[in-house]
């Protein structure tokens, strides 16, 4: 007799017992329904004291089972990762001006329609941020690109010392500039561009200084730093995935589900990819599919994405194949802004001068400020006009870098890991890609775009060169045939690597469960023990 | 009530199960406090 019919039967017998007792108390009158009645409570009370002991017994185990906490080593893997995340200031391939982010934080600001005011502001807040990170204090001095940038920005930053960029005072001033110059938010924009051009040595020299501190501090050579990182995420994939603590949290919070684990689903899943039942073979010959399993998974995540981001490969590779149409560009671009930019200041110079004269003007010609309007207008459209010489400026740069750092020799991982630092020219591809995109979705996106370029276990695409003519679904299932891995060139299909992948990562899953401190069994009983106290809490 | 089951040592399998059984039988015992209730007022 097992010991679950032994629990069973006695519970089962117990019961008969109390009900026999009850059977034979007669019903026939009043008095002798309320002793059953009676009977019936005092036994109830027995069992409802006994259901207290077994809910005790389940909350004991929940805490037992969820007392492991996380390794350690994940918190200090983490904290050393952050602490190497600057090692992105030293890389070469990208100028000062994405180093410090502004393309990110300026895109809130040309994206204004999508935004409420204050975003915009929060966006501004930023912006002055990072130059002051880089050693360059903003005034209101510096924002002289036209009357209302200088106007508002001088009340912003007042505010902003206070506390409150986003205050009454603020809020008024933008209405009212509003409605005299709806390109309020260019300017302001443009005025920061402009900023960046003007001190660009400056900052360049910031992020020089900041290139020989970081490489002192970590006592690391560039590339010893890169494969350090490298390393360190590599570590932390592997702890996070080796986790208990970790592992249980997946089921808690519903990422993961029991199901797809039970034994018999694994079995499935082992006998589509080796075509035969996981019996057949001995725990080394296990050991080792189980290894290639796992290689078969991180090349799969590899592959999916690879396929989900390929428009923005595309892109690059577009533009690689037609290099020689780029390069003068960037600096006619800038002579332009020069040019442009001057005469937006001498206009200004032209409007501050006559609204310091207006009485006298005004005495002489009367009311008519119409040469005051004229300059006005001027200086708008000027500005309207350098604000797409600004666009040409930045699409010329990132199409620049393409061609001169990527070459002949570079795989579709170097040109994927170049283009992930141009937000803008991440921002462009997905629109172009998605023209109904949302907002919040395409910030999402880019993160997803990468992160994957960060994970550190690809293996694919940085073996293809992008001249190369290389099928990767051959390769990828060529590779895995090798190790007795049954995957078909139709298993890679787009539509439904997904499927492939699921499969795999629940075998993974399951072998992580079946080597941590923790057993599917415990996992079920917290949830259904979960379940079952807070029924009975209500 | 005297049962022999020792609830630290059992499986969490049979834990659920003699829970589910508990829990039954208690509304067993409701239905029939209740029945008896109604049948001692039509009496």
């Amino acid at each position: 007799m097992n010991e679950d019919f032994s629990v069973k039967e006695k519970i089962n017998s117990q019961i008969d017992i109390d009900k026999e007792i009850l059977s034979v108390l007669p019903k026939n009158n009043k008095k002798n329904l309320q002793t059953y009645k009676d009977k019936a409570a005092e036994i109830k009370q027995e069992y409802n004291t006994y259901l207290d002991e077994i809910l005790s017994e389940m909350k004991r185990r929940i805490v037992k089972i969820k007392s492991i906490v996380p390794d350690p080593k994940i918190e200090k893997l983490t904290q050393e990762i952050q602490y190497m995340d600057k090692i992105e200031l030293l890389n070469q391939n990208i100028t000062s001006f994405e180093k410090m982010g502004l393309d990110e934080t300026l895109y809130v600001l040309r994206r204004f329609y999508k935004n409420n005011l204050e975003l915009i502001n929060d966006a501004i807040v930023r912006c002055l941020e990072k130059f002051r990170i880089v050693g360059i204090n903003l005034t209101a001095e510096d924002f002289e690109y036209s009357i209302y940038t200088k106007e508002y920005m001088t009340t912003f930053l007042e505010e902003m010392k206070k506390g409150d960029c986003n205050s009454g005072r603020v809020k008024d001033l933008f209405e009212q500039i509003y409605w005299k110059c709806p390109d309020i938010i260019i300017h302001i924009e443009l005025n920061f561009r402009s900023l960046y051009l003007k001190n660009e040595k400056k900052i360049d020299k910031y992020y020089e200084d900041a290139k020989k501190q970081i490489t002192k501090e970590l006592g690391l050579t560039e590339k010893e730093a890169l494969q350090r990182y490298e390393s360190l995420q590599n570590q932390l994939i592997e702890t996070k995935n080796k986790d208990t603590a970790l592992i249980i949290e997946k089921f808690l919070n519903g990422e993961a589900n029991t199901k797809d684990y039970e034994i018999s689903n694994i079995k499935k899943n082992y006998k589509k990819l080796l075509g035969k039942d996981c019996e057949e073979f001995d725990r080394e010959q296990l050991d080792e599919i189980n290894i290639n399993i796992s290689r078969l998974q991180n090349s799969l995540y590899e592959y999916k994405n690879y396929l989900r981001f390929k428009f923005i490969y595309d892109s690059v590779v577009q533009i690689f194949n037609s290099k020689e149409k780029y390069k003068a560009t960037y600096n006619q671009k800038l002579k332009q802004i020069k040019k442009a930019e001057a005469g937006v200041f001498k206009n200004n110079k032209k409007i501050k001068k006559f609204e310091k004269h207006k009485g006298f003007i005004q005495k002489i010609f009367g009311k008519n400020t119409n040469r005051l309007e004229k300059i006005n207008l001027d200086a708008n459209a000027q500005i309207r006009e350098l604000r797409n010489t600004y666009r040409d400026l930045q699409e010329s740069k990132i199409k620049n870098i393409i061609s001169s750092v990527l070459d002949d020799g570079s795989t579709i991982y170097d040109a994927l890991l170049l283009i992930c630092h141009f937000y803008s020219f991440l921002v462009n591809s997905m629109i172009e890609e998605f023209p109904d995109i949302m907002q919040e979705n395409l910030q999402d996106t880019i993160e997803k775009f990468r992160r994957f370029i960060k994970y550190p276990k690809i293996t694919i695409i940085n073996n293809v060169k992008m001249l190369e003519d290389k099928d990767l679904v051959l390769m990828i299932k060529d590779k895995y045939n090798l190790c007795n891995i049954n995957i078909t060139k139709e298993d890679l299909e787009e539509d439904n690597v997904s499927n492939l992948l699921t499969i795999v990562n629940n075998i993974c899953g399951y072998n992580y469960i079946a080597n941590s401190k923790t057993t599917l069994e415990d996992i079920q009983f917290v949830l259904q023990a979960k379940k079952i106290l807070e029924e009975n809490q209500k | 009530m005297d049962i022999d089951i020792n609830l630290n040592e059992i499986s969490h399998d049979d834990l659920i199960i003699l829970y589910n059984k508990v829990k039954d039988f208690i509304s067993y015992l409701d239905n029939e406090i209740e029945t008896s209730e109604v049948e001692k007022k039509t009496k």
